[in-house]
């Protein structure tokens, strides 16, 4: 039965927006919840952050202008296969080269990270292209190592997450409190005019759920703003490849697991807030 | 002849021991039928308080029976337990009222809370206000009221859901004598409404000097110690 259910839920939500200060920062402590938590979850850890850089060849095949590109594509298939080369790629003539400089024809690109090998493969590519390759270049790069986060950042997160989930539970108290003080006349009315303890807890629980789901509103905002912030940065896709394909996991958050944090946090918070606090007339819980 | 529909309550053979091992009722049996007023007199800590809860299940009997409205309070479900506690009205003492709402709106907040809207709430609204004579104050916060009429709003409160009965504790202590007037009028406006009221009140003196029959006074042993 729930009836009288959905009154009692709006008058008690009514009555914590008169102490919105004290819920708002549950919202936010509760926020912060989410945002250590989702840091736990898509950072990675590093483990070559400070490292050498990583050398690299690229050998530039200048094509033949009668080239087809039935021919070019075959090639590239050809050169694919070939030992050393770890990546193959097209540049049209005027497109821009890794590392610099356009490219004056129609080219291929074959990356290989053994140096030694690199004018072998030159002249293998060569022998085997015979006119279709005009010319062979060799560029010599160095690439800048992969950006990562210390491997103790998952344990900071991990710490913040712990400190941020009590955070809420003291905030939540004292919110609770407060609400409890400012209605304990209506609380005490109903729990004399009969109706079921449920209510009044589920009062609390839905009011202190729909906080949360406002944390976690907040945190959205931050989390999609930030996206768009710093979205098209390479080091972010390195440090955390997750956040930026990350999909639905932040509306999950936000929308699933903020009210089912705050939810409970309220309902932890009610429990102690109710902890030896004296009934009207010693009314306990009848159905015990 | 007396039949189970006229009974409100009916306690046979209560007996409660404290987990202290004092025994507080000695097979103690009475009748309260619709209609009727009853008081329960005794001095402090003499279980006036420990009645009214072991009537509406807030504890539960070492021994006897309780039935309200012809219903074994002792062996329902506490489903059913809350289905007939919202026809059990309970006026506690202190009285809790909303202070910053006005008559009506104290009524209101029960009846919604309770899941009563429409025609329904209406009467009983209107029903509970004449009953105690508060139609002419219910535009009037609680807090502008006087001691006895919030007393009697609290009386109000627990009649405006169509209640079997009525438990009052205690709803004479700390008034004038003309508040204890005033709230004697409501409970008999209640009886006469077809309401049964059983009241508590440590003044021994109380029921005699408003009129009230000796049949309708049940003494507690003094010596009691809840």
């Amino acid at each position: 039965m729930i009836r009288g259910a959905g009154f009692i839920f709006a008058e008690l939500l009514r009555a914590s927006l008169r102490n919105w200060s004290r819920w708002l920062v549950f919202s936010l402590v509760l926020g912060l919840v989410l945002a250590s938590g989702s840091a736990l979850a898509l950072l990675q850890e590093g483990k070559g952050g400070d490292g050498p850089a990583r050398e690299y060849w690229i050998l530039v095949l200048g094509l033949s202008p009668e080239l087809r590109d039935e021919k070019v594509n075959e090639l590239c298939w050809e050169f694919w296969a070939l030992d050393g080369v770890t990546r193959v790629s097209y540049r049209f003539a005027g497109d821009e080269l890794p590392g610099g400089g356009t490219a004056e024809e129609r080219c291929i690109l074959l990356w290989t990270e053994d140096g030694t090998r690199a004018e072998e493969l030159a002249k293998r590519v060569r022998a085997r292209a015979g006119t279709a390759i005009t010319r062979v270049d060799i560029i010599h790069r160095l690439a800048a190592p992969p950006a990562s986060l210390p491997p103790l950042s998952r344990v900071v997160a991990m710490v913040a997450l712990a400190l941020f989930a009590f955070a809420t539970l003291v905030v939540g108290r004292v919110a609770v409190a407060h609400t409890l003080a400012a209605w304990r006349n209506e609380w005490d009315f109903l729990r004399c005019s009969g109706v079921e303890p449920w209510k009044l807890w589920g009062a609390f629980v839905g009011a202190a759920a729909v906080w949360g789901l406002l944390g976690g509103g907040v945190f959205l905002l931050v989390y999609e703003g930030i996206k768009l912030a710093v979205g098209n940065v390479a080091a972010v896709g390195q440090i955390a490849p997750g956040y930026l394909t990350s999909g639905p996991f932040p509306f999950l958050v936000a929308f699933l697991v903020a009210p089912l944090w705050g939810a409970a946090a309220g309902g932890i918070a009610l429990l102690l807030s109710l902890h030896r606090r004296p009934c009207p007339g010693g009314l306990g819980d009848p159905a015990a | 002849m007396v039949g189970t529909y006229d009974i409100a309550i009916q306690v046979s053979e209560l007996c409660y021991v404290t987990p202290e091992g004092v025994a507080v009722f000695d097979e103690l049996s009475f009748t309260l039928l619709r209609e009727e007023i009853k008081f329960v007199i005794g001095p402090p800590l003499s279980g006036k308080t420990l009645l009214l809860r072991l009537i509406m299940r807030e504890l539960y009997p070492t021994r006897g029976q309780i039935l309200v409205a012809g219903r074994n309070i002792l062996r329902l479900s506490p489903r059913k337990l809350y289905r007939l506690r919202e026809r059990i009205g309970f006026v506690p003492y202190p009285p809790v009222t909303l202070p910053h709402r006005t008559v009506e709106e104290n009524l209101r907040f029960k009846l919604r809370a309770l899941g009563i809207e429409g025609e329904r709430a209406e009467e009983g609204l209107e029903r509970a206000l004449s009953l105690t004579g508060l139609s002419p104050l219910k535009e009037l916060h609680a807090y502008e009221l006087g001691e006895g009429d919030r007393r009697v709003l609290s009386i109000a409160a627990a009649t405006c859901n169509d209640p079997v009965v009525v438990l009052c504790d205690d709803p004479f202590r700390d008034l004038s004598p003309q508040d204890q007037e005033r709230v004697i009028e409501a409970l008999r406006s209640l009886q006469r409404g077809g309401v049964a009221v059983l009241a508590t009140a440590r003044d021994t003196s109380l029921p005699q000097r408003f009129g009230f029959p000796t049949e309708a006074v049940l003494s507690l042993r003094p010596e009691v110690v809840a």
